[in-house]
């Protein structure tokens, strides 16, 4: 008897599915993608632009809540075709931590100038909270259309008057506009993000992109991400989430804001509007940086390069510092660190003034001037010969 | 309970499924939870807390229903539509822009004072 065997059939070797979602895309696809993700990255901020609504007036500043809006800044920069605008670079000092849009350095520089015969008209292009190593990175990234115009820029000793202050410390410190200052490991020693944050970083200022996304957070969305800001809970207990279904295209909207009206919190009337001493507030020991290692000097330098690499005509205001509120035994400490600098700058060629210290109660702090301060300052500054002959000399 | 013949053909399919999503989501609370009295903690103020509105935003309501449609047509006679070139760069493209513009971290911008 002979027994049939069967061959046992080879199984047909198939592809294993690659799941429920299969979304394979070849060499071909992939490419496609990414011209129109790129195309949309492109176009999307060009049509924004011409979609919102920007108008800045003659004492706009960029309000406090979009300090950290690099793409509004940009535009705000760009917006400056005029030649007869001198735009004011520095930080909190030039945009007026403690008073309103119309008393600060330019307005009241604008309108000295104007009342004596004068057509030179001063841009407030400052930025709350920029110490000079995120100015550096503001200015490097978004401000690439200041050419060949005379710039402002204001340099503010208070960088220098810690190692805190200065970045240099060697222990974390958490400081405004992170995403401005360099990236590399070890350059801020107190500067500790992590790779991917750096990363990120990095791609926001090189990427206008990414700036502009965060811009539409920041006007739109109370300064979070679409998905964190339906999730934003309120006050109640137990808390609510007013936003959960609420249409986010109604907040999309074609202006920019501008500052509230009456901001409590700045202005004459305001109760931070006082002098520094109001409040018993002594003169006080600083830890000066010596300038030879003070990172925020040496990145003011290699600002005020940069500034003058694109053609433009810088005159550097060293001040106004409080010099009142530096105690007695330390004058000659901080004027040997202003008379360094003054030097380097004349060492350079670099058109500098050097106000003297305003009245005691003119400040509200070490650095910020009152109403009156910004007011006295500017009538110094125009009469300072060094300054009227910059400013009245033709590039 | 797929063996009880009740189950198989008495209870209906949305049913089920609503059952399957449940138990599951009972179940992530340990997987989630720090510790075991977490979870418990998590238990038990599900059965004794107040009763308010679970805050699903509509967002994320849309983004379930989108991966639930998608799925589905992938399962119906509309599959071969789906397989096109042309749709899926469209639907990679649109994931991948989804990320881009909803993932920033942002942030109210604190002035820290020196």
């Amino acid at each position: 008897m002979t027994t049939l065997t069967r061959e046992p059939e080879t199984p047909t070797i198939q592809e294993p599915p690659f799941g429920v979602n299969e979304m394979r895309l070849d060499a071909r696809q992939w490419v496609a993608v990414a011209a129109i993700v790129l195309g949309f990255m492109f176009l999307a901020p060009r049509l924004w632009k011409r979609v919102e609504r920007f108008e800045p007036g003659p004492d706009y500043r960029i309000p406090y809540a979009l300090s950290s809006d690099y793409w509004l800044y940009q535009r705000r920069i760009d917006s400056l075709s005029d030649p007869s605008v001198v735009p004011v670079l520095g930080d909190s000092v030039v945009w007026g931590e403690y008073v309103r849009p119309e008393g600060t350095l330019s307005h009241f520089l604008a309108a000295e100038s104007s009342a004596s015969g004068g057509r030179t008209r001063f841009a407030n292009c400052g930025v709350n909270g920029v110490f000079p190593l995120a100015m550096e990175g503001l200015i490097d990234h978004y401000a690439g259309s200041l050419r060949d115009r005379k710039v402002i820029v204001q340099c503010n000793v208070l960088w220098m008057s810690s190692p805190k202050a200065d970045l240099s410390a060697p222990e974390e410190e958490t400081f405004n506009h992170p995403e401005l200052v360099p990236q590399g490991f070890g350059k801020v020693p107190c500067y500790r993000a992590d790779a991917a944050t750096r990363l990120g970083y990095v791609a926001h200022r090189n990427l206008g992109f990414f700036a502009w996304v965060s811009h539409v957070d920041d006007v739109s969305f109370d300064q979070m991400s679409l998905p964190k800001w339906t999730l934003q809970q309120d006050d109640r207990d137990p808390p609510g989430t007013p936003n959960a279904w609420t249409n986010p295209l109604r907040r999309l909207t074609a202006a920019v804001p501008g500052e509230p009206a009456n901001d409590p919190q700045r202005g004459p009337r305001s109760p931070r509007h006082r002098p520094w001493n109001a409040r018993g507030t002594k003169p006080q020991h600083f830890e000066w940086v010596n300038p030879a290692k003070s990172l925020q000097w040496q990145a003011f330098q290699r600002t005020v390069r940069l500034l003058r690499d694109r053609g433009n005509d810088v005159m550097v205001i060293l001040g106004p510092f409080n010099e009142h509120m530096v105690a007695e035994d330390q004058q000659p400490q901080y004027r040997g660190i202003r008379d360094s600098i003054a030097a380097w700058l004349t060492d350079n060629r670099i058109a500098h003034v050097m106000p003297d210290t305003l009245p005691s109660e003119e400040y509200a702090d070490a650095s910020h001037p009152l109403t009156q301060g910004y007011d006295d300052l500017a009538k110094r500054l125009l009469n300072d010969p060094a300054f009227a002959t910059w400013l009245n000399t033709a590039r | 309970m797929e063996r009880a013949a009740w189950y198989r053909e008495r209870v209906p399919l949305l049913l089920k499924r609503v059952w399957v999503f449940a138990y599951v989501c009972f179940a992530w609370i340990f997987f989630r939870a720090a510790s075991l009295s977490d979870a418990l903690l998590v238990v038990r103020r599900i059965f004794t807390g107040v009763w308010s509105s679970p805050a699903i935003p509509a967002l994320m309501v849309l983004l379930a229903c989108l991966v639930w449609l998608y799925e589905s047509l992938y399962e119906s006679r509309v599959r071969p539509v789906l397989a096109h070139g042309l749709v899926r760069v469209c639907l990679a493209a649109a994931m991948i822009l989804y990320l881009c513009l909803f993932s920033a971290g942002g942030g109210a911008f604190i002035y820290f004072q020196f």
